[in-house]
């Protein structure tokens, strides 16, 4: 029988859910293999949550147990499926880190920058995020052609990455 | 790193979210974030935004709290049921291949060239403002400001125009080919109907919702002038005559613009431009065949609206020699070196394939696109060989050595080497479809037919980018002769449904030049404020059509434009014998051909410094704009009243518009200003005002705005 969680550990692991998603998803460019990777790195630290000390760095330590995972994961995937090389998640994981420390910050600043958008801008990212949705349903739906609506989508979160961009610089000057 | 590679990067970015990228997309990917951190940094955003807009769909839930709860609950009992931690995730956005790798970044300082004279140096700086794309100004930064955005119009939808006049293929005018039929079965057109809506109607609606989908605002209808010369380059192959722009600048007339392309659509110049436009695809401008006969051919079938299809068959299946069967010149320029270059010219310009880089290794993108489909269609030309004969011209005596395609029943296949040294052979076929190998089949009907078959075939699909690129400047493709899985399109459906209706239309060429001639897109004007960053081809992204891309006149425009500026009368550009010849020797300056596998074509024609010197010091500009000899100018300077009537004059006769206040203002202060001049040195200000309106006329003709279509 597992012994009970502390709160102290619920409340980091809970914290950490979005930025170990994001630090995993830039390594596998997948969303739905870094939705399972995430999983198995939590069966990982909840099965090791007695190892977890309060006051250290909760998130550093869940990103290399999740370092790990991914590595399991990549050996586990036949090398034809593999999306990319080696060198390139070696080369990401680093930038990937940093940025994930930043998640809270850049939550705050795309809620923001969701508001911000034009209505009907918003409404479509917001029907494109759906649980369960896609672009190509979305379209469907829209009763618009495909590319069009992906062109739209393009369009919307690259003005978002730039919006987000410039809040978190103006909030960190 | 750029903003090409910035918009590229985002690009397969997208791509990558909506789990939709290629193998050789994503390689492309690894290649631009391994090259540099500020691209490492950039890709880690990208993907980390979609990640945030999927954690939390948007804003609209809160994955935190729920996971929360449930870690609460579980933790007085159970070990959670880690299941339930995964929401189900958006699975797939898809791609929307914005941009590419090609980052044909055009030295656009190019245009601008060095002037001699003092009138140039004025012109200089009133041109130049004129070509606000022109300018090689630092690259802009990404601008976009989520709140500033500029709100799209209303999204109309385009009501399509009643029920559209359907030509079906019986109906076709039927000009009895002039040509001899005996060389190939002619594909019938299949009886398809034409769906309901225009082909106008369906291009203006698909280019606006692309507009519309990208934030674009597009630019201003162009003005009469700009369209008309536009439209002139664009399918007479010259500029208009200073009497057509006047006539079209006075009407009132509600439809001039369409009076204008009927006219030139119906006149003798099209098809005669159309034929010279092709057959220096097919055969290059330095051919070693009769390629007089060539254009002769391609005219009659323009002229008389043949059908694409029937051309083609002509082209691949041509035998004879080359001055009694005009279309034979194709193959007769290419069948060196085995046949390879006739295989990859007829791929890449008929079926816009880049077919031979598989000629020695597999394509590196496409897979299916090895070395055996090469050579598989290479072994279709293998039943055909060259035979010379010494002829004796009856009139000169002179002898001449003409060849001809000859058709050899036989069995025999292509033979090569593949990368590992081993030799193989591949027998004749054409995408996965074989050819059957017997001597009574002639393989190249067979490869014809094949090539045409079906509702959407390469034939079509190629044909229609190059008008599109023709008229607009750009294809649908970066490239336009490189179409394939690899190659994004910046309008897929609306390209697939113009290829469905060009084959439904019997290919038809008029039908489908007339629908983009009339197309929203077609009449905007070259300039805008700013050029838009999701629309600037010129910098690698795909082409959204906002605005007409400039496009820098081909020699044979030049030349043709040259010769009409001159106010010469009663020119025939096209049937000219003295103005060919001229014409040949003064193109050929900028040209040479490689007798390789490719038979590629070098050309020094680029707007660089060496061809604006001969064109400032040619003899052409010359005799155009030499006092004594220069017919228009002679006249001008005689029969015009005042300077400004002058001045005007020569600005429409080059540019085909007036000029404007400033620009004559500027024009009449250095006018004055170099008569008082040379009057100082005892020159009659009659002829000095002859010279200054002479070297005025001289930069008008050496101008940016002069060597560009706009």
């Amino acid at each position: 029988m597992a012994s009970p969680l502390s709160q102290e550990f619920v409340r980091e692991f809970t914290r950490t859910q979005r930025p170990l998603y994001l630090f995993i998803l830039a390594q596998v460019g997948d969303a739905i293999r870094a939705e399972e990777i995430l999983q198995d790195t939590n069966v990982v630290l909840l099965s090791k949550h007695q190892q977890f000390r309060e006051g250290t760095n909760f998130l550093a330590w869940a990103r290399q147990v999740a370092t790990f995972e991914v590595l399991q994961s990549r050996q586990r995937q036949r090398r034809d499926k593999l999306r990319f090389s080696e060198e390139f998640v070696t080369a990401v994981a680093n930038d990937a880190a940093e940025e994930s420390d930043l998640a809270e910050l850049r939550r705050k600043a795309l809620q923001e920058c969701l508001q911000a958008l034009k209505a009907d801008d918003r409404e479509l990212i917001q029907r494109r995020y759906q649980p369960g949705s896609s672009g190509k349903e979305l379209a469907e739906d829209l009763g618009r052609p495909a590319n069009s609506v992906y062109q739209s989508l393009s369009r919307i979160r690259r003005s978002l990455l730039d919006c987000v961009e410039r809040r978190v610089a103006q909030d960190t000057v | 790193m750029n903003s090409a590679t910035r918009l590229e990067l985002l690009s397969l970015v997208d791509g990558l979210c909506e789990g939709d990228l290629s193998d050789s997309q994503c390689a492309r990917l690894e290649e631009l974030v391994l090259a540099d951190a500020a691209a490492r940094r950039l890709y880690v955003r990208g993907i980390q935004l979609h990640g945030q807009l999927a954690w939390d769909a948007a804003g609209l839930g809160d994955r935190e709290q729920l996971f929360e709860l449930e870690l609460q609950a579980a933790s007085w009992g159970e070990p959670p049921n880690i299941g339930t931690f995964a929401a189900p995730l958006p699975s797939a956005c898809r791609s929307t291949e914005n941009t590419t790798n090609n980052g044909l970044s055009s030295a656009t300082g190019r245009w601008r060239m060095l002037w001699g004279s003092i009138a140039a140096l004025v012109l200089c700086a009133l041109t130049i403002h004129w070509w606000p794309t022109a300018s090689s100004g630092p690259l802009p930064g990404p601008q976009h400001v989520v709140v500033d955005q500029v709100p799209p119009e209303a999204p109309g939808e385009v009501v399509s125009p009643g029920i559209p006049s359907v030509r079906l293929p019986g109906e076709r005018t039927h000009v009895d080919a002039a040509e001899p039929t005996d060389i190939g079965p002619i594909i019938d057109p299949p009886d398809v109907r034409i769906p309901q809506q225009s082909l106008v109607a369906l291009i203006d609606r698909e280019i606006q919702a692309n507009w519309q989908a990208n934030g674009i605002t597009p630019a201003a209808r162009a003005e009469d002038a700009e369209w008309l010369r536009r439209v002139h380059l664009d399918l007479a192959g010259r500029i208009p005559t200073i009497a057509e722009a006047e006539r079209f600048l006075h009407s009132d007339s509600q439809d001039k613009r369409q009076q204008v392309l009927d006219r030139l659509l119906d006149g003798d110049e099209f098809p005669a431009y159309l034929s010279l436009v092709w057959s220096n695809l097919l055969v290059g401008r330095r051919p070693e065949v009769n390629v007089d006969a060539l254009r002769g051919y391609l005219e009659r079938q323009f002229a008389a609206n043949r059908p694409w299809s029937e051309v083609v068959t002509h082209l691949v299946t041509a035998t004879g020699d080359g001055d009694s069967n005009g279309a034979a010149n194709f193959l007769l320029a290419h069948f060196n070196n085995e046949a390879v270059p006739a295989t990859a010219f007829t791929a890449r310009v008929l079926l816009g394939r880049q077919l031979h880089c598989s000629q020695c290794h597999q394509h590196p993108a496409i897979a299916s696109w090895d070395q055996d489909e090469f050579w598989q269609f290479n072994a279709c030309f293998q039943q055909t060989r060259i035979e010379e004969q010494l002829l004796v011209d009856q009139e000169t005596g002179e002898r001449r050595r003409v060849r001809s395609l000859v058709d050899e029943p036989g069995v025999a296949g292509s033979y090569y080497e593949t990368l590992r040294g081993v030799m193989k052979v591949a027998y004749p076929g054409y995408r996965g479809e074989e050819i059957p190998l017997s001597p009574e089949v002639n393989r190249r009907e067979q490869l014809a037919q094949l090539m045409l078959s079906g509702d959407e075939n390469d034939v079509a699909r190629a044909f229609v980018n190059r008008m599109w690129e023709h008229l607009l400047g750009h294809g649908f493709t970066l490239q336009v002769d490189d179409l394939g899985p690899h190659a994004p399109v910046s309008h897929p459906e609306l390209f697939n449904e113009l290829t469905r209706r060009f084959v439904a239309s019997g290919y038809d060429v008029r039908e489908l030049v007339t629908a983009i001639c009339q197309s929203e897109a077609y009449q905007l004007s070259s300039q805008t404020e700013s050029v838009p960053e999701l629309d600037d081809p010129d910098r690698g992204t795909l082409p959204l059509f906002s605005r007409a891309y400039l496009k820098r006149l081909s020699p044979e425009q030049m030349f043709h434009s040259v010769l009409v500026a001159s106010g010469a009368r009663g020119l025939d550009l096209y049937h000219s014998r003295d103005l060919l010849d001229l014409r040949q020797s003064w193109i050929e300056q900028f040209f040479s051909t490689d007798e390789t596998e490719e038979n590629t074509e070098l050309t020094t024609f680029d707007g660089s410094l060496p061809q604006a010197l001969t064109l400032m010091n040619g003899e052409l500009v010359r005799d155009v704009t030499d006092l004594d000899s220069a017919e228009f100018l002679g006249s001008v300077i005689r029969e015009s009243d005042s300077d400004v009537e002058k001045i005007r004059r020569i600005c429409l006769a080059t540019l085909s518009r007036y000029p404007t206040t400033s620009e004559l203002n500027s024009i009449r202060q250095l006018l004055r200003g170099y008569v008082r001049q040379r009057s100082e040195r005892s020159v009659p200000p009659r002829i000095a005002a002859a010279e200054g309106l002479s070297d005025l006329y001289w930069a008008y003709l050496n101008s940016a705005e002069f060597s560009v279509n706009h």
